[in-house]
């Protein structure tokens, strides 16, 4: 019997809900994607639209399938607060981050800097709630350290964007933390297959 | 100082038992769980969950709340707070008792 492992399991439960992630990830990757297709003020909106639409749909069925499957669990008064609260403040952070990378030519991406910011939090967050070994949870922090690499690669001449053919560096930033958040998600939800396992009755 | 044995003895015997352990240790580390994730947690059937939960909640150590919802029952479990105080004296017991085996292991030259 593992206290730690089973306390750990039960505050992290919706950390753990990778899949989540998934029409998270997917959207900022089309949404970047898209915005290398379309140029000018003319653009058609529609395709953006209908994804949003779609991942919005996604999300409840995942958020459904949890439930089903692998129940709720209701976190602590304080723990919840404290995700309202880095919620509250990541958003606004992060829009004047996105403001400032278009507003300016700066050689790393602010943008960058702050989903690096929020996935750190996310894994200190997660293995503050028992002692826990650097690589719990790991791939929070090799998805932050990822995006971190990509946003400040042009500080040392790397315009590593125009490689995948994408305009701008802000856009190329976007369609990696898609990529990053969609795998991080699922990694996390291997991991909660793994360790709530359906066992026959 | 009692041995290891006489300390194991001396265990809650409705707490020292797997299952019941794994849902208040749980338990402990949230407001509250629903029946659902406790038996992926604890790999229970549904009726022995029940017992165990049923046996907890006789101790006055959950509390359970069922309601309906999208007709469908949902059964939510919490710990008390007296239940919090078990579980946590429970862990401490055995945190003591691995020291001691360890001393007592050390005196009896093995």
């Amino acid at each position: 019997m593992d206290k730690a492992k089973i306390q750990s399991l039960t505050a992290n439960y919706s950390r753990m809900q990778g899949l989540r992630g998934i029409p998270v990830g997917v959207l900022l990757f089309f949404v970047s994607f898209w915005a290398i297709s379309n140029q000018g003020p003319t653009a058609n909106l529609t395709a953006p639209l209908l994804v949003t639409g779609l991942v919005i749909l996604a999300y409840g069925v995942i958020d459904r399938y949890y439930k089903n499957a692998f129940g709720q669990v209701r976190r602590t008064r304080l723990q919840r607060v404290r995700e309202v609260v880095v919620s509250v403040l990541f958003i606004p952070v992060a829009l004047l981050a996105f403001w400032a990378d278009t507003a300016n030519d700066w050689p790393f991406s602010a943008i960058g800097l702050v989903f690096f910011a929020a996935m750190v939090m996310e894994y200190v967050g997660a293995t503050s709630t028992v002692k826990q070994t650097l690589f719990t949870y790991w791939e929070n922090l090799a998805a932050g350290v990822v995006i971190l690499v990509f946003s400040l690669l042009p500080l040392v001449g790397i315009s590593w964007w125009q490689w995948l053919g994408v305009r701008s560096q802000l856009i190329g930033v976007l369609m990696v933390v898609g990529v990053v958040i969609v795998v991080a998600g699922i990694i996390s939800h291997i991991r909660i297959v793994r360790a709530l396992p359906l066992r026959e009755e | 100082m009692s041995t290891p044995f006489e300390a194991i003895a001396n265990l809650d015997k409705l707490i020292h038992e797997p299952a019941r352990l794994a849902i208040l240790t749980a338990l402990s580390a949230c407001e509250s769980a629903d029946f659902i994730f406790l038996r992926r947690l604890t790999g229970l059937s549904n009726g022995n969950l029940s017992i165990q939960v049923s046996k907890l909640e006789e101790a006055g150590l959950v509390t359970v709340q069922k309601q309906i919802v999208n007709r469908r029952s949902n059964t939510n479990i919490s710990i008390t707070e007296r239940g919090a105080d078990v579980t946590r004296r429970y862990w401490e017991q055995i945190n003591a008792l691995k020291q001691n085996a360890e001393t007592w292991k050390n005196e009896q030259g093995g």
